[in-house]
């Protein structure tokens, strides 16, 4: 069996299911981890014996045992129905409590199969972007001069030195939705005018020198091989930092690429190192041809290289999910 | 192209089609061709290997003007690029792959139909069918409507249409209550409606579109129309190895009968007392479902032959190879018929 943490509404890990019947081998999908659950049955003894966490399905009786691999595609809905009113304080913080606690669980099962093959890793999905950077570095990957700072005149320095900057989050923001709108934290251009409108002091920004670049790529590591994209977005300004800015009716072109022998061989030093068997890769390609490294998302998507590069990536994902498990 | 770049290249999903006078470029991503000489789709050929300087040797220098000014065109309205690494931006792989036993299926209905749906329904689900696609051509009852939606709702079907005759009783909060609880189902075509109308439903749940075209049997289908052209990925390879018109579905005409498309006269048995999971591997069925454009007479000489899909049911002739007879293209004049 193979245990498939996901969202309701992943339409990849649909595709993968769907492989899997096709191969004739038996999953299951968990969508929500919620503190009063219908669905599953949470069961843990500390006994003198040996300590023992038990998951079951209600309807469909199985064991830990029956486990045989595991993919974390994302991070299961944490929460249950709930409704609370967001204004209250308590109950935002009863809500808060209930999902710190589910995600513990979430975490607790995962330690749990650590000794069974894996695809993805919960304990690895917000590895921050400085710790990246760092490995990076080890592996020697180029990446962008990077700041973080909280101080205008630092920042000022930063902009004269390299005359063009961005910033970017420092972790994962969330999409703001404010009247019809999304208001998304995606890379921009900082200008020297905004910079002075700040005050001496304010919240930490990353800021790293803008890479005048000739494409962008995407890639998708799994377990040793790159299915990698290039994002020709350069010809149109709104996607000119940031190829998610998209432009519905000047898409950015995209196509399959194949990283160079050497930077694949780096990635992949790098990826070993921090553990991660999958993940997609950020790197832009500048003017004179180099390969600079900007992240990792563990949990990105796939789905966008996929069908543009005619990749099959859900099948190849289902091919490796399979590897150790024999039919029914 | 800049200076400094010794290639030229198409995007690896801006592909060249030859055709018995002209040439097209498909361009997968956008959903758009191009007409092309003969003369530029030899020397497309040529690109990834050559450097541009190379090439207009090939030529004795004649052509040099009008490669550069060529080339220049294409990069201008984005079908190409230039680059010095031409072996890091590889061609797109053509394969064409499938989970499914069968990917679609058609439901014809008429008022005298009797099926026993839940059956059908869970075939479909065991041979992982994708879509669903529901025809009447007379009136039939609600219940019927109704029956398909709650049977559909948790099945492998992600994608489920209605075209269907129109009735007082087929009216928008008909359908905004069974899609509100089958999300799956995408769209609703009325024909023989009153006015020729498109309608949303709220809350994203799709459109109803009303025609007042009047269907009457499974015979209204089969035009080959440069409107109904696509050009992208998924049609565009599947062409490259399977009939895009037939493969992988199946259909049951209004008297249960199962047959590729309902339009074709052959049929394998009936749903009554065939298991469609016994169907999957008939030599035959396989067969027409492998008739790709290169079998086909004159299509395999047409420049559209993988953004167009074919017809196997209305054909210029008793050969199952022929053209379909509702098209009036004519790739070795490229002229239009009408």
């Amino acid at each position: 069996m193979i245990l498939i943490f996901s969202e309701e509404f992943d339409a990849s890990t649909n595709i993968v299911l769907s492989w899997l019947l096709y191969y004739d081998v038996k999953s299951e999908r968990v969508n929500r981890i919620s503190a009063s659950n219908e669905v599953y049955s949470f069961y843990y003894n500390n006994s003198k014996r040996s300590s023992n966490l038990n998951f079951r399905k209600k309807t469909n009786n199985y064991t830990i045992d029956d486990i045989k691999t595991v993919w974390y595609r994302r991070r299961p809905d944490l929460i249950n129905n709930i409704s609370i009113n967001k204004n209250k304080r308590l109950e935002k913080d009863i809500v808060e409590n209930i999902t710190n606690e589910c995600y513990a669980i979430y975490i607790s099962y995962a330690g749990k199969f650590d000794n069974i093959p894996s695809l993805g890793n919960p304990r690895l999905e917000n590895i921050s972007k400085t710790y990246q950077l760092n490995h990076a570095i080890k592996h020697k990957l180029p990446i962008p001069p990077t700041i973080i700072t909280n101080n205008k005149n630092n920042l000022l320095a930063f902009k004269k030195r390299y005359k063009k900057i961005i910033i970017k989050p420092i972790q994962n923001l969330p999409h703001h939705f404010i009247q019809g709108k999304v208001y998304a934290p995606y890379t921009t251009i900082l200008s020297k005018k905004t910079i002075t409108h700040l005050n001496n002091n304010f919240h930490p920004c990353l800021a790293q020198k803008y890479i005048d670049k000739d494409f962008e790529v995407r890639s998708f590591y799994l377990d040793g091989k790159f299915f990698s994209m290039a994002i020709f977005s350069q010809s149109d300004k709104q996607t000119q930092f940031d190829f998610r800015n998209y432009n519905e009716t000047h898409p950015s072109r995209r196509v399959p690429y194949k990283l160079p022998e050497y930077v694949e061989k780096k990635l992949k030093s790098f990826m070993v190192d921090l553990g991660l068997n999958s993940g997609s890769i950020d790197i832009i390609v500048n003017k004179k041809g180099r390969h600079i490294f900007l992240e990792v998302n563990p949990c990105g998507q796939f789905g966008m290289v996929s069908y543009p590069c005619n990749y099959y990536l859900e099948h190849e994902i289902a091919k490796y999910l399979i590897k150790n498990h024999e039919k029914k | 192209m800049k200076k400094t770049h010794n290639y030229f290249l198409l995007f690896s999903n801006c592909i060249p089609v030859k055709g018995a006078q002209r040439s097209i470029i498909c361009d997968l991503q956008l959903n758009r061709y191009r007409f092309i000489p003969t003369l530029l789709y030899d020397i497309l050929q040529l690109t990834r290997n050559k450097k541009v300087t190379e090439i207009k040797k090939i030529y004795n220098n004649q052509y040099n003007k009008g490669i550069d000014e060529f080339f220049k065109l294409l990069i201008d309205e984005e079908w190409g690029f230039s680059t010095n690494t031409p072996e890091h931006l590889p061609e797109l792989d053509l394969k064409w792959e499938t989970s499914s036993e069968i990917t679609n299926f058609i439901i014809d209905i008429n008022k005298d139909s009797d099926f026993n749906y839940k059956e059908i329904i869970s075939q479909l689900n065991e041979l992982r069918c994708e879509a669903l696609q529901v025809r009447s051509y007379e009136i039939i009852n609600t219940e019927i409507i109704i029956k398909i939606a709650e049977l559909t709702s948790g099945s492998t079907m992600h994608n489920i249409e209605f075209i269907l005759k129109y009735y007082s009783e087929l009216t928008n909060d008909f359908f905004e209550k069974i899609i509100r609880k089958n999300k799956r189902i995408r769209n609703i075509y009325l024909h023989t409606a009153i006015e020729e109308k498109k309608e949303a439903l709220p809350n994203n749940l799709g459109n109803i579109y009303y025609s007042i075209q009047k269907i009457e049997s499974e015979s209204h289908c089969g035009i080959i129309h440069s409107g109904f052209f696509s050009s992208n990925i998924e049609l565009f390879t599947e062409s490259q190895h399977y009939n895009n018109c037939l493969n992988k579905k199946l259909s049951i005409d209004i008297n249960g009968d199962i047959k590729i498309c309902p339009s074709l006269k052959k049929s394998y048995g009936n749903i009554n007392d065939t298991p469609l999971k016994s169907l999957i591997n008939n030599d035959e069925i396989k067969k027409m479902w492998g008739i790709d454009k290169s079998q086909i007479d004159v299509c395999k000489d047409c420049e559209f032959r993988y953004i167009c899909t074919d017809c196997r049911a209305f054909l210029t002739d008793e050969n199952i190879l022929s053209k379909p007879i509702k098209c009036n293209y004519d790739p070795y004049t490229a002229q239009w018929k009408n």
